[in-house]
């Protein structure tokens, strides 16, 4: 067990590396990434012309002067701050401020700049004084670059966890609840009147992509409810800004517990049935697989009564697989359902990210997917140790 | 011997899908009457694509700014009809609509046969070879795999949609895509970039299930009697491995058909993927999202088709399996 | 050979008595007939073998007999009499007071027939519990004592494993403990030895016998292996697609084989010292129970057959206690 866990440390940890390093690549190191984008809109927006002053500051501020190695490492460990042991290397050269720039001059007259060389550099004990992060596996992510300008990305990570943890905590619970009763009961009576619409009702609720659900109860609950004069539902956001009236119901003050009710229960409803759906044909079809059993057949032979057959023989082994789906539960607790949140203009982890990407927030963004990884990979390991607790057969080494 | 699992051929006669059992197959599958009903729904879709340039009744991104967000069956001040009305730029919305089906389905169509492509010759490559080959291919397909597909799958596409110009696509190809998508060679470019992030993170399924096959049917006796007769690894491959994994290929293709047309759909709804003028489904149920309240139709026609089609396909998908499933076989 | 049958013609001394007893499969191909009216008379003490190939129902009947049949299987004829009560009219509360208590049931597949996720000691006290009430320390004490009897060393060791730490051997050995918990009066013994070694069939045979003298139970032993039959039981039921072909004590059977089924399989079974091997002799194979022929269900494969085969034979008393379904015996009666 406990050699089991080292290896598997280990096997995180370079998993972790590899994510970081790809991760990197794809946001920080191809061409064209995130500065150019930046740099022109901002030049797009601004009235006056950036200057090179304007470049080399925006150059350093994201580390674009530093050679990719260097800069990967003060962005994953926060290091090197400036010269080694306070003296060593303080001459090195680590990049580039100003790139040297030659004039090619071709034979039709046509006069092109080349960047090669380079004039200005960057040593070592250039670095000293900088701000830099703490290193991404220390939990320091960096500062936000357009949403909430300068501020560090773990202040936006944890304004909006709470929003996501209660949606998804909330719903995921809901779904385990209903899943489990609905696919054993399902399993039970198989072929049933129940059983039929049970799976009638999973089949279509797994195959609905999630922003249609998402519309449709927007739709229903929501814009048609109000035209018709019913009760209805706020359509999105998790608080509101100004009060409001609902038939039946009357005045809801924004803010109150009644107001953020209203609007957790689209959004949630939502996950829930999503969920629900993939899970109770999942418990349906392993609790079904099980009653096959002999051993199953041994219990009813024993004389062991029909429901303690089902609930403690049966159950008991059919939720084994079921373990392995809880593996990915632990991160999309965290990270939200991305579509969902954002048909529902909810606040959370999830709309984070796609409104970090889609504003160019490259920090925020990556800090997420980041952090996602690592809960999968959490969540892998968590599921291991869970196997052998619920299956005495599975031993770890 | 009722119950025999796939990968274990039961004799020599079963190598091949026989005609009798393709009869079988058929038979199976016409008494799944929603898939019968799905494999209409799809077609018609699929018609529609096709035919989209010819029976659409506007230019596809012509604007009219007298004629915004109209309802359904409504004439401009022009006298244009407008079947399902105009957009929020005034475009005929059917136009637009007829147009999408060819880039959604499309995209969908072409996603998923590269990604099972690459699946299944990586698949067949770790599960005949074994040893380091198949390490490599393992080892590439977990991390794959194990990166969170969605968060993933928008990284990838903003990138590529801001750098249409950095991957080289080859003139040739690009005019075909612009061909088969209808559209400028500029907005092919990003089909294609999209299509191939679509792709890259979709082939591990394929993979996974095309290497037990070949793993499971390597196993087998008879393949060591050709092999003793002489004959060659390719041989081997096509006449033993292919007829045996079939069957579960042609469900998984048909659900990677879903999965791609919903994630396609999905990222689209969230504003990254294909961009306007290029209609998708998706993009257009995400333009449609800002006038929901207004215009509750708006949102809601775009979103009938993916509706439609992904439950269309997973029912065709689900009936396949009905029918080729070798445990119901009698 | 085995013991002279004790058969007695006191009806005190019948435990079960099967009449008629019909089960079908409902399948989407059509309804199988896999028990297609059978009649079974069985006394106190005594074994009864039912030999067949598989597929000729031989199962199924046991599990008709416990009422374990499952969907889409379905009793639809027959009385079971077991100790003068019909089991078919019982309700569920009844039945389950009498299966694991007075009928219990040992299965073919030791290692899969035992639930995985729980100590076997556990399993077994579940079996005390329900039908003794057993409780706490007195419950595991038993426990103890009757993995001692059917010959597991270390009893407290062996309560604290799971069955996967076993081997096939020992699990057929606690599912004996655990089918001999509440000393039942009628045990079913479905192939028990069939998925075991050599060696350990010969051990968990030696130590069924050993039992049985003990308690004096009833014993429905079933099996395709005609060699175990000669060992084990009194009289013997030989089915063939889903039909009991002939029925017949012990010694008639093997030193006179009526029927052309049992003369195969009897002229099939190897010679002492030879590799014993499945029952597949007879040239082709069981015909399918959805449709099965009109007229006897062997005669395609039987080397005797003639014209009165077309029609279904009727089972014909020979002599007391011995019976054969074939039209050779029709006119010598």
């Amino acid at each position: 067990m406990t050699t089991f866990l080292i290896r598997r440390l280990i096997q995180m940890v370079l998993v972790t590396i590899v994510a970081a390093v790809i991760s990197y690549g794809l946001l920080y190191v191809q061409p064209g990434g995130p500065i150019d984008v930046l740099l022109a809109e901002r030049q797009n927006s601004g009235a006056n012309r950036i200057n090179e002053a304007d470049i080399q500051r925006v150059m350093q501020r994201f580390e674009l002067d530093l050679a990719v190695p260097v800069r990967f490492s003060r962005w994953l460990i926060g290091w090197p701050k400036g010269p080694i042991f306070g003296s060593v290397g303080a001459d090195w050269v680590v990049g580039c401020a100003t790139p040297g720039q030659v004039r090619l001059r071709y034979p039709d007259g046509r006069v092109e700049i080349v960047e090669e060389g380079c004039e200005k550099t960057v040593t070592l004990a250039d670095l000293e004084g900088r701000k830099v992060s703490g290193g991404v596996v220390f939990g320091d992510f960096g500062e936000s670059q357009v949403m909430l300008r300068g501020r560090p990305v773990t202040d936006l990570i944890w304004s909006r966890l709470p929003y996501t943890l209660y949606l998804m905590g909330g719903s995921t619970l809901l779904a385990i609840l209903l899943a489990v009763p609905l696919g054993v009961y399902s399993a039970v009576k198989q072929y049933s009147r129940f059983d039929y619409i049970v799976t009638t009702i999973a089949f279509i609720g797994t195959s609905v992509p999630s922003f249609v659900f998402g519309i449709f109860f927007i739709l229903l609950f929501s814009v048609l409810a109000q035209r018709a004069g019913l009760p209805y539902l706020p359509p999105g956001d998790a608080v509101g800004v100004r009060d409001y009236t609902i038939p039946l119901i009357g005045m809801v003050e924004a803010g109150s517990f009644l107001d953020r009710f209203l609007r957790v229960l689209m959004p949630c409803g939502v996950l829930t049935i999503i969920s629900l759906a993939g899970w109770s044909r999942f418990v349906r079809g392993s609790m079904l697989e099980v009653l096959q059993q002999d051993y199953v057949r041994t219990a009813r032979a024993k004389g062991v009564r029909e429901q303690v057959v089902i609930l403690k023989h049966a159950l008991r082994n059919s939720l084994i697989p079921f373990v392995t789906l809880l593996a990915g539960v632990l991160v999309t607790i965290f990270s939200g359902a991305l579509i969902t949140e954002a048909v529902f203009n909810w606040p959370g982890i999830g709309r984070l990210f796609v409104d970090a990407l889609s504003r160019n927030d490259y920090n925020v963004a990556m800090a997420i997917l980041f952090i996602n990884v690592i809960l999968l990979l959490l969540g892998y390991l968590i599921t291991d140790v869970l196997y052998t607790i619920v299956d005495p057969r599975i031993r770890l080494s | 011997m009722t119950t025999t699992s796939t990968a274990l051929p039961h004799d020599e006669a079963d190598q091949r899908p026989s005609e009798s059992q393709m009869a079988i197959v058929l038979r199976r599958f016409r008494k799944h009457k929603i898939a019968m009903i799905s494999i209409g729904v799809l077609a018609f879709f699929l018609l529609l694509a096709i035919l989209a340039p010819y029976i659409a009744p506007y230019p596809r991104d012509t604007p009219n700014l007298a004629g915004r967000t109209l309802p359904p069956f409504s004439v401009d001040r022009d006298g244009g009809f407008h079947l399902l009305g105009t957009d929020h730029l005034g475009r005929d919305y059917l136009t637009r609509l007829l147009y999408a089906s060819r880039t959604s389905l499309g995209t969908a169509i072409f996603a998923t046969v590269i990604a099972s492509s690459i699946g299944i010759v990586l698949g067949m490559l770790a599960g005949y070879f074994g040893g380091w080959v198949d390490i490599a291919i393992s080892r590439t397909l977990e991390v794959v795999a194990s990166f969170p597909t969605l968060p993933i799958l928008l990284i990838l596409s903003s990138v590529a949609v801001q750098n249409i110009n950095a991957i080289p696509i080859p003139g040739f190809l690009n005019a075909f895509m612009s061909w088969a998508f209808a559209v400028t060679e500029r907005e092919s470019r990003i089909i294609f970039m999209i299509i191939v992030v679509l792709a890259l993170l979709g082939w591990t399924g394929t993979c996974r299930l095309m290497r037990g096959m070949v793993l499971s049917v390597r196993e087998n006796v008879y393949i060591e009697s050709s092999r003793a007769l002489g004959a060659s690894n390719i041989r081997i491959m096509a006449r033993h491995v292919f007829p045996n994994a079939l069957p579960p290929m042609i469900v998984d293709f048909t659900l990677s058909v879903n999965g791609f047309l919903v994630a396609e759909s999905a990222i689209s709804v969230l504003g990254f993927g294909i961009q306007d003028p290029t209609p998708t489904w998706g993009n257009m149920v995400n333009f449609a999202q800002s006038f929901m309240f207004q215009h509750p139709w708006m949102p809601l026609i775009p979103t009938m088709p993916i509706l439609l089609c992904s439950m269309a396909v997973n029912y065709i998908g689900d009936g396949l399996r009905d029918a080729l499933d070798p445990h119901q076989r009698a | 050979m085995t013991t002279a049958p004790h058969r007695s013609t006191d009806p005190s001394q019948e435990i079960l008595r099967v009449t008629g007893l019909k089960t079908h499969f409902f399948t989407d191909e059509g309804v199988v007939q896999a028990v297609d009216g059978i009649d079974i008379v069985l006394h106190r003490g005594e074994t009864l073998g039912i030999v067949g190939e598989s597929g000729s129902g031989k199962s199924v009947t046991s599990l008709s007999i416990l009422r374990l049949v499952s969907r889409p299987g379905r009793v639809v004829a027959g009385t079971v009499f077991f100790d003068g009560v019909d089991l078919l009219t019982l309700n569920d509360e009844e039945m389950r007071t009498i299966r694991g208590n007075r009928i219990s049931m040992i299965f073919q597949q030791p290692t899969t027939a035992l639930n995985p996720v729980f100590r076997v000691g556990d399993q077994i006290i579940e079996t005390l519990e329900i039908h003794q009430g057993l409780k706490g320390e007195e419950a595991s004490g038993r426990c103890r004592e009757l993995l001692a009897m059917v010959g597991l060393p270390d009893p407290n060791r062996r309560m604290k494993q799971y069955p996967h730490e076993l081997s096939g051997g020992q699990c057929q050995r606690v599912m004996i403990a655990m089918a001999l918990a509440c000393n039942p009066e009628l045990l079913i013994a479905d192939e028990p030895t069939t998925a075991l070694d050599v060696t350990i069939q010969a051990q968990i045979l030696d130590l069924m016998r050993a039992l049985r003298e003990k308690i004096n139970t009833s014993i429905i032993l079933i099996t395709h292996d005609m060699g175990v039959v000669a060992e084990m039981a009194d009289s013997v039921a030989v089915m063939y697609a889903g039909q009991i072909v002939e029925y017949a004590d012990v010694r008639s059977l093997f030193t006179d084989p009526k029927h052309p089924y049992t003369q195969g399989l009897l002229n099939s079974m190897p010679m002492l010292g030879h590799v014993r091997d499945e029952l597949a002799v007879i040239p082709g194979t069981v015909p399918s129970l959805i449709n099965p022929p009109s007229g006897c269900r062997f005669a395609s494969r039987c080397s005797q057959r003639f014209e009165a085969c077309d029609r279904d034979p009727a089972m014909l008393e020979l002599a007391e206690g011995r019976r054969v379904r074939c039209w050779l015996y029709a006119e010598k009666r």
